[in-house]
């Protein structure tokens, strides 16, 4: 009854503030086009959103800050290089030979910006989540041309603590470097020391992807409790390259047992007893150092991390990594690697080669994790991710253009490398996916395969008489965007997947239909989902009709029909005001209350 | 005798509609509102520039370019041993506002007191930020008395000339008193309010204590004269209705409020004098 009261108070809202000027709507439904089961990370999401709000002039920082974005091609990234001033990055929305997905964006940015270019340079967030419990969500930012700063302050559902997370930042930048003071993130080579908080993942996006070279450090925009360092951070720009010095100490959830192993939790949540004891209770102490050779056509980063980790009990442990990486430009295309040092003593390996001629590109990829390979924030690209797991893997993926229309074929192959005798998890597998996509603008149609086949190891307690051998998962997809009018837009997804192994077979059937008004300041998504499944064990994925600043995956794993809708409202004095609310019947009859999930999201621009 | 099951009542009372079933006795639960506040749906944003709710949101010192002080009473439940009084002041010094505040609620075997220091500024036109700190005490008469200080934080944006977005987070440093560590309540809230026309302001508000379940609250204020305001207003979560009148002479006020607890059959009045010399 309650999420009632909100619609029509919302609506009441709605009609009571009186809209300014025209709006830019693109916006919303951008990230909506990527693969629902591929993860993006929140530091992107959250990055994306400040660009879209005009918090960087355009030109050469603005496209700084692009090229940290995950999703950023890797020719793309060459482009955004290039750029040195207004008038070169906005060309970019008119060149053919870069993304449809940068192209996209650079037209957003344009239009969002002639909106805003009026408004300040502090942005003010709030944002909350009516689920089963509460998730609240506040974000302060303030950005000068040398100066920015940064508040965020999380509480997830059913923790004790209204303000459960607080991180924040100071950045200043000098003609001869950086510095940080407060929470800072590197995302540096390809994973093996410190990236993001999602890997780069296998799919139709990794031939984009996998061989960009991370962009180094930066103030930590995200809400993850678990992935920022805390400190003070020096960059010095020299002509030998760049030098980074780093140290600080951060609050981690874990434990050191009494044989002196060190577990961390990174889930952020603080709800049952056991993690409300392990909340903070070890201090990391980081020291760091970082060389970046960035000239013509090489790039080469050495970095070393040493690391003190120190719970409340004071039991100690000390270890130190470290990685080396590579990109070196080719003629017709570029190779790439990395060599990493983990705790432990553990190693991992990467290294690519990706070609690019007129219309075609290629990538072949190998790597190496030994057992338990961890390091300072590493996240690597690989199969199994986890500190427990370990893996031989080879991936191959072929991108073809012609005209409008983009093939895409990839292939995986992995292996443990490290076999454990009582452990159940698959030891060896395959991954494939074939795309097709048609794309004009906004509007656009897709393909795409996806075929996956895991061995299932036996570990004694396997209840079936015969136990099986594999796994194999199968998913057809369709998915396209079309417009009835200039402000009327239609998405319509249908997915079948099939999940079976050598005694068992499970399949699912799920329809996502999302029709939206987009009007002067106002857009309107109605969205309904409808799920078939047979068996339970294979599964659909939808977006969820997202606000901005957030990219939640449904997961659906049961007979369902989901209706939702969502409601973004703007004006020109810079008040955003996001709402949306998903109903849920557990069968078709329509009998029984639904359950009702919503966000509510407000944001500020001063 | 006639004292001590006046006591027992209004300790019966107050586990019942303060605090819900199932949970342990929570201290501070019943904030000071003002009467106008009250009245209006028992809002926690300041509606009018009532000065008594800068205890709830602090911001509104600055928004509501305040000057002045005020004071409340009320009896809740209509229990006769049992009260709330609070009293305020603030005041503007270099764009920045300041406040004052103190209340107490109970009887004489249970008291809660509560002292606040309030500072406000605004972040260009249209955003004013306050911070509340607070030291709560509480005193059980013949057993002992218990400190814990608590922080509390508001934000009001002018969305337009009409309407108003506040948000208010209340104890943001998890406070908690007593030896038993009781916590004392987090509450969450935010907000609109809007003048859709000269005579009719309204407003609607989500409140939640993490404890609990949330409530939304609704207002609306018609002023068909000058100097004669009348609200009426709705709680949801258990339902309550409110109403009150406010009769402003020059920059003073006066107010009085009631609110009705449906599932008690029993009603709170509340009434409120104060003085905003930069009111218009």
């Amino acid at each position: 009854m309650a999420y009632l009261h909100i619609s029509l108070v919302l609506v009441l809202i709605l009609i009571g503030i009186k809209p300014i000027n025209a709006q830019q709507k693109e916006a919303t439904t951008f990230l909506q086009n990527l693969d629902a089961e591929i993860a993006i990370p929140e530091e992107d999401i959250i990055l994306i959103n400040e660009i879209l709000k005009g918090q960087w002039s355009l030109g050469k920082e603005l496209a700084k800050q692009i090229m940290k974005l995950s999703i950023i091609d890797f020719d793309d990234e060459r482009v955004l290089n290039n750029v040195s001033d207004s008038k070169s990055l906005m060309a970019i929305s008119q060149n053919d030979d870069v993304s449809d997905f940068l192209r996209q964006l650079i037209t957003i940015i344009d239009k969002s910006t002639l909106r805003k270019k009026k408004l300040g340079n502090v942005l003010v967030n709030q944002y909350m989540v009516f689920n089963d419990d509460y998730r609240y969500r506040w974000k302060f930012n303030y950005n000068a041309n040398d100066y920015s700063a940064g508040l965020i302050a999380e509480r997830d559902p059913n923790e004790k603590k209204l303000i459960d997370h607080l991180s924040g930042y100071l950045f200043k930048k000098y003609s001869f470097g950086e510095v940080i003071i407060g929470d800072y993130q590197i995302v540096t080579g390809f994973g093996l020391w410190s990236w993001r908080s999602v890997s780069t993942r296998k799919s139709f996006e990794t031939i984009a992807g996998l061989p960009r070279i991370g962009r180094g450090i930066s103030p930590y925009r995200s809400s993850n409790e678990a992935w920022y360092l805390r400190g003070i951070s020096y960059t010095r720009v020299t002509k030998f390259g760049d030098w980074n010095i780093s140290g600080g100490y951060t609050k981690q959830d874990g434990r050191i047992d009494s044989t002196g192993n060190l577990t961390l939790s990174s889930s952020g949540f603080h709800t049952g007893a056991t993690s409300i004891a392990q909340q903070n209770n070890i201090t990391e102490s980081v020291m760091l150092g970082q060389w970046n050779y960035d000239k013509l056509n090489r790039k080469i980063v050495t970095s070393v991390a040493g690391v003190n980790w120190q719970d409340k009990n004071s039991s100690k442990k000390q270890d130190w990594c470290g990685s080396i990486a590579f990109n070196q430009l080719l003629e017709y295309g570029n190779i790439f690697g990395e060599i990493g040092r983990g705790y432990n003593r553990t190693a991992g390996v990467i290294t690519g080669l990706r070609l690019k001629f007129p219309n075609v590109k290629y990538l072949i990829s190998s790597r190496y994790y030994s057992k338990g390979y961890l390091a300072l924030r590493s996240n690597p690209f690989a199969e199994w991710v986890g500190k427990d797991r370990n893996e031989f893997g080879l991936f191959q993926s072929i991108n073809y253009k012609h005209n409008r229309n983009i093939f895409i074929i990839y292939g995986d192959l992995f292996k443990a490398s490290d076999i454990k005798g009582d452990d159940s998890f698959p030891k060896s597998g395959q991954e494939a996916g074939l795309r097709w996509e048609n794309r004009k603008g906004r509007r656009y149609q897709r393909i795409q395969w996806k075929w996956e086949k895991k061995s299932l190891e036996n570990n004694g307690v396997y209840l079936l008489a015969q136990q099986p051998k594999y796994e194999i998962d199968n998913t057809l997809k369709y998915s396209g965007v079309f417009n009835f009018s200039k402000s009327f837009w239609c998405k319509l997804q249908l997915t079948y997947s099939l999940n079976e192994t050598s005694e068992s077979k499970s399949q699912a059937y799920g329809l996502d239909t999302q029709i939206w008004w987009e009007m002067r300041n106002v857009s309107i998504f109605f969205d309904v989902v409808t799920t078939v499944i047979d068996g339970g064990s294979a599964w659909i994925y939808f977006w969820d009709v997202n606000l901005p600043g957030e990219m939640v995956t449904k997961v659906y794993t049961k007979n369902n029909i989901f209706p939702a809708i969502k409601i973004l409202y703007q004006t020109n004095s810079g008040f955003e005001l996001g709402f949306r609310l998903r109903a849920q019947w557990k069968d078709f009859d329509f009998s029984r209350t639904p359950e009702i999930f919503g966000a509510l999201a407000l944001e500020i621009l001063l | 005798m006639r004292q001590l099951n006046n006591s027992y009542k209004f300790i019966l009372i107050y586990f019942l509609v303060l605090i819900p079933i199932g949970l342990l006795f929570g201290a501070f639960e019943s904030y000071p509102t003002s009467t106008a506040n009250l009245a209006f749906g028992k809002i926690n944003m300041n509606c009018k520039g009532n000065i008594i709710d800068i205890i709830n949101e602090p911001s509104s010192i600055i928004h509501f370019n305040m000057r002045g002080g005020g004071v409340i009473w009320n009896r809740p439940f209509q229990i006769n041993e049992l009260q709330q009084t609070a009293f305020t002041s603030a005041f503007i010094y270099k764009n920045w506002g300041f406040g004052v505040s103190a209340s107490t609620f109970g009887n004489n075997i249970y008291s809660e007191s509560m002292l606040v220091l309030s500072v406000a500024k605004s972040v260009k036109a249209r955003l004013s930020l306050g911070a509340n700190i607070i030291l709560y005490q509480l005193k059980i008469t013949d057993y002992g008395t218990a400190h814990a200080p608590g922080l509390s934080a508001s934000m009001r944006y002018n969305i337009n000339d009409n309407w108003d977005w506040v948000t208010t987070v209340r104890n943001i440093n998890y406070p908690k008193i007593g030896s038993s560590i009781d916590e004392l309540p987090q509450v969450v809230t935010t907000g609109f309010i809007g003048t859709l026309y000269e005579i009719l302001t309204i407003a609607t508000e989500w409140e939640q204590d993490l404890e609990y379940k949330g409530a939304l609250k609704f207002g609306i204020m018609v002023k068909p004269l000058k100097q004669l305001l009348f609200s009426v207003g709705y709680v949801s979560n258990p339902g309550q209705l409110t109403a009150g009148l406010s009769i402003n002479i020059n920059k003073i006020y006066f107010e009085y409020g009631t609110i009705a607890y449906n599932d008690l059959g029993l009603f709170t009045h509340q009434l409120g004098i104060g003085v905003n010399l930069d009111r218009h």
